[in-house]
């Protein structure tokens, strides 16, 4: 594995598994912890939580991957994907981030926006509040890192008592044991939307201060993201505009759960996208380059908003993440496997699948603009074309390599 | 105060430059309008030419002032003032820069909501959109201080020229004559608009290469500022009140040519005011901010600053009283620190506590007494500027009488 040239540049290199896990789980957001209702509002109670437990756990096996990868050269995510897909294949992730980061950095303060709008009823200035915030938070991004982690642990304990208080009051009359059961597209529902972030864990988890307190801080990291899905699953939230309460009390905290968690999530988002700057512009390296990122996606927000073209681009650059994650994890397990024969187009290889997957994908949405299930065709797609590359190159090199034998033999 | 000041090699046409392109803004040119509104033409163009002939003197004091050590604004607050009166113009010119970021933005984007029409649904506020984007286009480009302002200008003063010049050529034939008498009414408003600006200079004028530029900078200035202000004679029938474009007519006109130029006139002009309002605002917040926020990112800190509560309360409420009064509060430190300046010139020793109390006294209690006659205009028939001098003059008279009654009984 390559090592990070910058490796001693690392900023905070002592962060422990809670402020790691604190990081993470507090930048979740409403997009990601409201997919728990959304698949409870589908398939029932039951199948939402086997999808949230069951989809958390294969997270936490890529993640576990990922950070593997990364903990001995405290290389961020591109740097990561450059080491596995060569530097192809690491600009073409570094575009695919940038673009995905406008998208979360739109969602999340749409989401949020929407949701305190529903709160206090007043929908005139929805806008001109997410502008707003987004400046806020491109302000705050100047603190960097440091600033993240002050902010998410400071932050966390109140999110993740707010959740299980409100779980307790608003619990809504729930059924799971007549929903029992399992589904395989709340499963990957569960993964898809959490799997980009998942795949960016690397920027986060190099300022690890050892690889046992990475490890403890993703396992943490997956069970608070569990609880507060199965939050919104418990009080029957799955839809940001479907928030209402007469408890004014309630829905002051409920706005500054919103609010705090809009906060950590875009402070996540721009410094996940910074990865991305770094890779484009490697000598243009400070604190202003967060602000900058964070006022692009303002201004995203305020122009672009999720127009149906923008909606589908979007999802290109997250069905192109997605399937990097899966050949990161597929490339990873080779290569521990892997060690009786060369290699040698292997960063090519890793490219080019990941590329066919993620083009099956984007071209099946294309044509079933409403269909659900593109991430699993791309994942599909993706292992597939990996499969069938090292079934050939592995029957190709024990067949030369025999006959390689038996004319030395002879 | 004066530490590592950077860019100190500006030559006159970079002071020109910095300083045009920074006041020529809606309000400033539509003083000549309100200034044909009580006199003639020619008394008007009369009025423009004494004013400025008057500006460019009491200029010329503060300049020479400031010149000799590179001190800004506060460093002569500072200096005359003492430490205390120092923290009272810190905070004046912070409110004074966010009330005229406030006020200059929402013109121009009211003006620029109504030139460009976006297709997008109509519950999209584009008002907001026009303020996100003039907000955030003015906070990237203040992120580097005086510098990037200095490269702003040099690119933006031609623009402004050329569009100043199209639009003035569209407006040349329309009506400019009145029924007033010739008189010199309105010399006042021309003073107190410009002196307002006067007292920000020192912080300008410190990054000058030599004497020699500082004054043929600001000859240079006067003249062509002279010269808008007679050609801005000619656009009463474009600009209502002081910060509105005359919309109908724009809507009726079919001269796409001029739409454009007045769309990128206001859009240059409305970022590089915004940006210089901020470099100027930087000196006070050096005074009043905790050290953690000074430094290079305190610029992008101030922009973003302005910027959010711009988007947050632009058109919410009308913030033109304190406007006025902070504008009367730094025409009045610009005449008490020429006569602080004048008085200093008579003695050799530096001020003493007792002097420097004496001019924050003057100064506080004009601008108290322009605060009451705002309130509760007890001498309607009086200026704010009138009123300003005299008591000026009353205080430092007192403080002298009482000063030689004191070595008297010595």
């Amino acid at each position: 594995m390559e090592t990070n040239p910058t490796y001693n540049s690392v900023p905070d290199q002592h962060q422990n598994f809670w402020q790691l896990a604190s990081i993470q789980a507090s930048a979740s957001g409403i997009p990601v912890i409201i997919v728990g209702g959304q698949v409870a509002a589908k398939f029932g109670a039951g199948v939402g939580i086997t999808s949230i437990i069951l989809g958390n756990l294969i997270l936490w096996l890529i993640g576990t991957a990922v950070i593997s990868m990364t903990a001995s050269g405290r290389n961020n995510a591109l740097q990561n994907i450059n080491s596995y897909l060569g530097k192809l294949g690491g600009t073409s992730a570094a575009i695919f981030l940038v673009l995905a980061f406008l998208s979360w950095y739109i969602i999340q303060i749409n989401s949020a926006t929407k949701a305190i709008s529903s709160l206090v009823l007043y929908n005139n200035n929805s806008l001109r509040l997410g502008a707003a915030l987004g400046a806020f938070i491109s302000l705050l991004s100047i603190g960097g890192i440091v600033l993240i982690k002050k902010y998410c642990t400071a932050i966390f304990p109140f999110l993740i008592c707010f959740a299980a208080y409100s779980m307790f009051e608003h619990a809504t009359n729930i059924d799971i044991t007549s929903s029992w059961g399992f589904s395989l597209l709340g499963i990957f529902a569960v993964v898809s939307t959490n799997l980009a972030g998942i795949v960016n864990l690397p920027t986060f988890f190099r300022h690890s201060r050892s690889r046992s307190d990475s490890y403890l801080g993703l396992s943490l990291m997956i069970i608070f993201t569990m609880i507060l899905q199965a939050y919104t699953v418990v009080i029957g939230f799955n839809n940001p505009i479907s928030l209402s309460s007469d408890n004014m009390v309630f829905s002051v905290f409920l706005i500054t759960f919103i609010i705090l968690s809009l906060i950590s999530a875009n402070l996540v988002n721009i410094y996940f996208a910074s990865a991305g700057w770094e890779m484009i512009f490697p000598h243009r390296k400070s604190n202003k380059e967060y602000v900058i990122i964070g006022l692009l996606g303002t201004l995203a927000y305020t122009f672009i908003q999720l127009t149906a073209p923008m909606q589908f681009f979007l999802d290109v650059a997250e069905n192109f993440i997605a399937s990097l994650g899966i050949i990161l994890l597929l490339s990873f397990l080779t290569k521990t496997f892997e060690h009786h024969r060369p290699r040698p187009y292997e960063k090519m290889i890793n490219f080019s699948c990941w590329f066919f997957g993620a083009i099956i994908g984007t071209l099946y949405s294309a044509k079933n603009p409403e269909t659900s299930n593109t991430l699993i065709i791309s994942f599909c797609a993706t292992t597939l074309a990996f499969l069938f590359i090292i079934y050939i190159e592995e029957t190709y090199w024990s067949a030369k390599k025999i006959i390689l034998e038996h004319k030395h033999e002879s | 105060m004066n530490h590592k000041l950077a860019d100190t090699q500006q030559s006159f046409w970079q002071l020109t430059a910095i300083q045009l392109s920074g006041w020529m803004s809606l309000p400033i040119l539509a003083t000549s309008i309100l200034v044909l509104q009580q006199n003639s033409f020619l008394g008007a163009a009369l009025t423009i030419f004494v004013g400025n002939a008057i500006l460019w003197f009491l200029r010329l004091g503060i300049i020479s002032m400031s010149h000799n050590k590179r001190q800004s604004t506060l460093d002569l607050a500072h200096e005359y003032f003492g430490k205390a009166g120092s923290y009272f113009i810190a905070s004046l010119l912070l409110i004074s820069t966010l009330v005229w970021f406030l006020i200059q933005t929402t013109a121009a984007s009211n003006a620029l909501t109504h030139l460009i029409t976006l297709n997008e649904s109509p519950k999209i506020d584009q008002f907001v959109q026009v303020c996100v984007l003039i907000g955030l286009a003015s906070t990237f480009l203040c992120m580097e201080g005086i510098v990037l302002l200095r490269r702003l200008s040099m690119i933006a003063f031609p623009i402004l020229l050329v569009t100043f010049a199209v639009i003035f050529l569209y407006n040349f034939g329309g009506s400019h004559t009145n029924q007033n008498a010739l008189s010199l009414s309105g010399l006042s408003l021309v003073l107190a608009t410009n002196l307002g600006i006067t007292a920000d200079m020192p912080t300008f004028f410190r990054h000058s290469n030599s004497w020699n530029d500082s004054i043929k900078a600001l000859t240079a200035t006067q003249v062509i500022s002279l010269i808008l202000g007679l050609a801005s004679l000619y656009l009463g029938s474009l600009i209502n009140g002081m910060f509105e474009i005359n919309q109908s007519l724009l809507l009726q006109s079919d001269h796409e040519i001029l739409r454009t130029a007045m769309i990128i006139f206001i859009f240059v002009s409305a970022v590089t005011a915004n940006v210089a309002n901020v470099y100027s605002a930087s000196v006070g917040w050096e005074i009043i901010a905790p050290k953690a926020l000074i430094g290079r990112q305190e610029y992008l800190i101030l922009g973003l600053g302005l910027t959010m509560f711009y988007i947050l309360f632009a058109n919410v409420f009308s913030p033109d009283a304190v406007l006025s009064l902070s504008d009367n509060a730094l025409v009045n430190l610009s005449l008490v620190l020429i006569f602080a300046y004048v008085l200093s010139k008579t003695q050799k020793h530096p001020h003493t506590l007792h002097q420097k109390a004496t001019y924050f006294i003057a100064w506080a209690t004009a601008t108290s007494l322009n605060a009451i006659q705002q309130l509760y205009s007890p001498f309607p028939a009086l200026s704010p500027l009138f009123v300003t001098l005299c008591s000026i003059l009353l205080v430092l008279a007192l403080s002298y009488g009482l000063s030689r009654l004191r070595k008297r009984s010595y």
